[in-house]
């Protein structure tokens, strides 16, 4: 899994590589925490997930706001995610995260949420490729 | 068909619906050429025409100077649609309501100079700012459900402010279509511990000095005098918003994705306006804003309650009268006069701000003379403004105008080339104290991240939808 920032003149965006629909949906959510929080330790309780969605963009976006309600209502610091998807509509997934602590946690930047602007999700050659635009 | 951008005066810019297949509309942009070409450049000018494509916009798409690319609508886009139109999340933003209040005092200068730094700390122990900070105040459902209702009377009722706030506060302080049934669990949840919280990103509480008067009749209206201190407040619904926002999405996706409509960017997913969805969602959106406006209520409290401990003397001794509260990112049903007709219309504004004229009826009794006082935040190294609606804007722009001065630097591109601390010490230099969080986020809130603001509200004057009054220079900066 790999994956770049995405310069937006107002927002942020990511843009994420992996092998497989699941590791992509665990590197966006890698990436998206990088922004807001990163270097976290890989501890705390798992936390279980899941999601059905129309399609496979709609799956990501949701994923994705899933773990920004954790993060900014719950104030917890996810860094550990396995993913496993069912179909493009439907995941089910574990997370795992610490309470923010302030010096142990180093909060970047608030994202407020993920959009659909310019969002894709393809898969090319047996490789996935995400695009997801932040407000922030 | 005409593809090319057309002059059609100074400052006004036609977008054709040729320039874009699937327009219904013409686009009209309000800029100069530089900043034209930078939103052709930046993709905002496709966004302009994209939000043209949407069903019952009525007359034009429209941007405000302040134009860059937003997700959906440009930032500094309006469109308003008629009763055969629709409503869409993607041109309000995950930041209902955000906005902006001015505070004015008695005081000038030399009352606040040698001693600033004492207020500042007083200001910064008793505002929560910046990301992870948890609020003082503790709401409950009850509570929560009375301010998503009540707005800025809430607030008051809570101890936060005066009854006098209200009648300065756009819609007297509350948007009335509110219904919290229509606002999901998890936003309450985010709502119970950030009320009174001032937020990460651009978000602030200024304290600014009046540094110079443009219409001297208007500005005495507005209670405003050269050398005088005042105090900006910057921020909107928090996590309220952006889970409303959040949640309405996805159903107006789904339901959009299920209607087979064929959008030019899915963020623009909307509910026709006779939907139970779009009434649903303009319900939420006004808890929203009234939790936006109710936040900027409690923090201008303590700005006041710092003052009375600075100066050992009673707020409203000091004159601490609100000048005027306003949103730039709402969606809201306003009555326009369409060639000759009188209609009801949802106005959307994301990053442009209501510019009201004298006479109608949403400005406040004591400015009906006048016209609304429209306040415009700057970058924090130069300056604010405060405007004049007009009743040019009602023709031209179903009465916006700009409401910053938007970003032309990308947050990342900012942290790579400017240093935050030198950036503090630069300002430091020129005189105004900064107290932020890390160095890196005032990086990207540095002045050359965004455009020049007295340029934006140069050709929103010249284009007639706004009138300078005064320009307000800052003297400390509290930022989230």
């Amino acid at each position: 899994m790999k994956f770049r920032v995405i310069e937006h003149t107002a927002d942020i965006g990511i843009e994420v590589e992996a092998p497989s629909l699941s590791e992509l949906f665990v590197g966006a959510a890698e990436a998206m925490m990088h922004i807001i929080s990163p270097a976290a330790s890989k501890k705390g309780k798992p936390r279980p997930i899941y999601l059905e969605a129309g399609d496979v963009e709609a799956l990501l976006y949701s994923w994705l706001n899933e773990i920004l309600f954790i993060v900014f209502s719950e104030d917890i610091i996810p860094s550990v995610f396995d993913v496993a998807i069912i179909n493009e509509r439907a995941l089910k997934a574990e997370i795992r995260g610490e309470p923010y602590a302030q010096g142990r946690h180093e909060l970047q930047t608030e994202i407020k949420g993920a959009t659909f602007h310019e969002m894709n999700v393809t898969e090319k050659d047996g490789r996935w490729i995400a695009r997801v635009i932040f407000d922030v | 068909m005409e593809k090319e951008i057309r002059k059609l005066s100074r400052f006004k810019w036609e977008l054709p619906t040729g320039y874009k297949s699937g327009m219904r509309v013409p686009g009209t942009i309000f800029a100069d050429e530089e900043f034209l070409e930078a939103a052709r450049i930046d993709g905002a000018l496709e966004q302009v025409a994209n939000v043209a494509f949407l069903p019952g916009i009525v007359e034009r798409s429209f941007a405000m100077p302040d134009i860059h690319k937003g997700y959906g609508f440009p930032i500094g886009g309006v469109a308003a649609f008629g009763e055969d139109g629709i409503v869409s999340p993607g041109g309000v933003g995950f930041d209902i309501s955000c906005g902006v209040r001015l505070t004015k005092t008695m005081l000038t200068e030399d009352d606040i100079m040698g001693r600033l730094e004492n207020l500042v700390d007083l200001l910064e122990a008793k505002i929560p700012k910046g990301l992870g900070a948890g609020g003082k105040i503790s709401a409950a459902e009850q509570v929560l459900k009375k301010v998503f209702k009540s707005g800025g009377k809430a607030a008051i009722d809570l101890g936060y402010g005066r009854e006098g706030d209200l009648e300065f506060t756009e819609g007297g302080g509350v948007y009335t279509e509110a219904d919290p049934s229509c606002v999901g669990k998890r936003a309450f949840e985010r709502g119970r511990n950030q009320l009174g919280t001032l937020g990460s990103g651009n978000h602030f509480v200024e304290v600014q000095l009046v540094e110079e008067i443009f219409i001297p009749g208007t500005a005495e209206k507005f209670g405003l005098f050269e050398g005088q201190v005042v105090i900006m407040i910057h921020s909107g619904s928090r996590g309220v918003g952006h889970q409303i926002c959040t949640d309405y999405l996805q159903r107006m996706d789904r339901e959009s994705q299920k209607a087979g409509l064929d959008l030019p960017d899915r963020q623009l997913s909307y509910a026709p306006l006779d939907s139970a969805g779009a009434r649903d969602y303009l319900a939420a959106l006004a808890c929203a804003g009234n939790y936006a406006i109710a936040n900027r209520q409690a923090i201008m409290h303590w700005v006041r309650e710092s003052f009375e401990v600075h100066f050992k003397t009673a707020e409203r001794k000091l004159g601490m009268d609100l000048l005027y509260d306003v949103s730039h990112n709402t969606a809201k049903m306003e009555i326009h006069e369409v060639k000759g007709k009188r209609l009801r219309l949802c106005v959307h504004r994301k990053g442009a701000t209501t510019s009201f004229p004298p006479g109608h009826e949403g400005v406040p009794r004591e400015y009906s003379e006048v016209g609304q006082p429209v306040i415009i935040p700057g970058d924090m190294g130069s300056c604010s403004y405060v405007l004049v609606g007009t009743a040019r804007s009602m023709n031209e722009s179903f009465g916006s105008t700009c409401h910053g001065a938007g970003r032309t630097m990308s947050r990342s591109k900012a942290r790579k080339t400017i240093r935050g601390d030198e950036l503090k010490k630069r300002l430091g230099g020129k005189g105004i104290i900064v107290r932020a969080g890390k160095p890196s986020l005032l990086a990207e809130e540095a002045p050359e991240a965004y455009k020049d603001v007295s340029r934006v509200v140069d050709i929103c004057d010249g284009a007639g939808l706004s009138r300078k009054v005064a320009k307000l220079r800052p003297l400390a900066v509290l930022k989230g």
